[in-house]
């Protein structure tokens, strides 16, 4: 369980009690910049004045010394914090923790279990917004309805509409309705999950969704605050899942160690979020160099990524979305795109511009490489990486002009695109 | 009024319904109308007609609402004509967008036909 440094806990209890230093240090018989030091982890301490900054605080000495797990503290705040209009003493939690450990445990865990449940709907109403298919389904759903409506409206109250006209409305209105409840069964059916989906999205959802709630950028394991460890163990679910959430988080750090973010921001905006050029300056992979710029920290001078890497039958091992670029999480995405072209020129990096049917741009950079050793009589194993983004007047790239414009779509089903030589789905919603 | 003395709106609009609709309730409310079904026509008949007003639909085949409007405010001597983007996405970042590109006002499906025909005429008489 997290605990925290003795200094640390002893102004946690100072702050519970609204003693400022001054206060806790004349109760301690100290001085205040003495106080300050320990509260801040930079003075050991141990004997008197333990005990009597214990004493100042009204609690024992050992319990200060040995500390309490504060996230089990945390968790039964946060819950009485949650339940509004009961005028609950969160202010008393570690007392209450302190006092009934067992009442307190139950209290995280039920909270624990609210909060996991709360994720899952957030995971799941995220899926929701970016999946594509489900964004064209409500576009024509919306069209559908509002033409109904303003059809039903004339039909209803103007009494002078010619009957020619009116005729035509009528059929409109069957038609609409017609391809409304189309469009629902569609939906429903795509929302139908197969049992092979369920167990592949749990272990990568809630990685997934840890990213999205940091915007993909985790402070705490860039600058080791905590560990891998303490950031999985309040995650639940099944062994596989935390392994596969630990393999992934654990990657994350290693990324972070090898490339830390506060030198490789200022080397990066030096040469314009260069991939080739930032690695072979800081001699390391170029999948790594793409994996670190579409994890950094945001801010309106840095460019935005997406990332998006394949194995070698197109399947996704790791997605990063954007808000206006969404990925498809188990493959099927637009054949158009670099990132499948570039496998055939393993360590070739493509750059391109990507239009999309919506209007968007984006620039994208491609690359395949090698993820094992060549053996005779085997085939090689390649993955491939895509990065894009949307930011690319911050950029530098003097052959911009040059670069290709590949009209693409995210996928077949939702890209109304005619006549697409890549085309091997029908565009589901009607309008191609 | 004569027929010529009338205001043009131009729409553009994939899907014949919705198009049929706007059509009637415009010239229902005294406005010449004309309606295309893609991005592409929609620039032709721009240059072909000049409009006093544009009805554009966000998503259409090919080039989009938004490459349409960009690309009248830029290359069409569109500078000023008001443009209303039929929508059904509502959210900010997307309105955004679109005013970045120039649209003068959304709307957002499912709408009223009396609040569109409304802002038809107050764009119109700003204009």
């Amino acid at each position: 369980m997290a605990r925290t440094h003795l200094g640390t806990r002893i102004r946690e209890n100072r702050k519970s009690k609204n003693l400022s230093q001054k206060d806790l240090a004349s109760l301690a018989g100290i001085s205040a910049s003495y106080l300050n030091l320990i509260e801040h982890n930079r003075r050991s301490i141990a004997g008197k004045t333990l005990i009597a900054l214990a004493k100042g605080l009204g609690i024992d000495a050992q319990t200060l010394s040995e500390g309490m797990d504060t996230s089990l503290i945390d968790r039964v705040k946060r819950s009485g914090l949650k339940m509004r209009g009961f005028a609950i003493e969160t202010d008393r939690s570690a007392e209450f923790a302190a006092r009934f450990p067992g009442f307190a445990r139950l209290i995280a865990r039920l909270q624990d279990q609210v909060d996991q449940q709360e994720q899952q709907l957030t995971a799941l109403a995220d899926q929701m917004h970016h999946d594509p298919f489900f964004a064209e389904a409500m576009h024509l759903m919306l069209s559908n309805i509002t033409t109904i409506r303003s059809t039903a409206e004339i039909l209803a109250n103007e009494t002078d509409v010619p009957i020619d006209v009116a005729r035509r409305f009528m059929d409109n209105l069957r038609d609409e309705a017609n391809r409304l409840s189309t469009t629902v069964s569609d939906v429903l059916e795509h929302f139908e999950p197969s049992s092979e989906t369920q167990s592949m999205t749990q272990g990568t959802l809630s990685f997934e969704a840890l990213l999205e709630q940091n915007n993909h950028f985790l402070t705490d394991l860039e600058y080791k605050t905590t560990s891998a460890d303490a950031l999985i163990e309040n995650t639940d679910g099944d062994s596989a899942d935390r392994d596969k959430l630990r393999a992934s988080i654990n990657s994350y750090v290693d990324m972070a160690h090898r490339l830390p973010i506060d030198p490789f921001m200022e080397q990066a905006k030096q040469v314009g979020y260069d991939p080739l050029v930032l690695a072979q300056m800081l001699n390391t992979d170029i999948s790594s160099i793409c994996f670190r710029l579409a994890h950094m920290p945001t801010d309106a001078d840095v460019p935005k990524f997406g990332l998006l890497q394949c194995d070698g039958s197109g399947a996704v091992l790791y997605r990063k979305q954007l808000s206006t670029f969404n990925l498809p999480r188990f493959g099927g995405a637009c054949a158009l795109w670099p990132v499948y072209r570039c496998m055939s020129q393993t360590g070739q990096p493509v750059s391109a511009f990507l239009d999309m049917p919506t209007g968007e741009r984006f620039y994208t950079f491609s690359i395949s490489y090698p993820v094992a050793p060549p053996q005779i009589g085997m085939p090689a194993q390649n993955e491939s990486i895509m990065l894009f983004t949307a930011n690319y007047e911050l950029l530098a790239n003097a052959n911009f002009a040059a670069l290709p414009q590949l009209a693409v779509g995210l996928q077949c089903t939702v890209c109304p695109r005619p006549n697409c030589t890549a085309r091997r789905d029908a565009y589901l919603l009607g309008k191609s | 009024m004569t027929e010529s003395a009338k205001q043009l709106v131009l729409v553009v609009e994939d899907e014949p319904a919705q198009a049929e609709l706007l059509r009637y309730n415009l010239e229902k409310n005294g406005w010449r109308v004309v309606c295309v079904d893609s991005g592409d026509d929609a620039l032709l008949m721009y240059r072909e007609t000049m409009p006093d007003l544009v009805i554009l639909d966000w998503m259409l085949p090919h080039l989009s609402g938004i490459e349409v409007c960009s690309e009248i405010r830029k290359n069409e001597n569109g500078a000023h004509v008001p443009i209303l983007m039929l929508t059904a996405r509502g959210q900010e970042e997307d309105r955004l967008r679109g005013i970045d590109v120039g649209a003068d006002d959304f709307i957002v499906k499912p709408y009223s036909v009396a609040d569109l025909m409304e802002r038809v005429a107050r764009n119109l008489i700003v204009n």
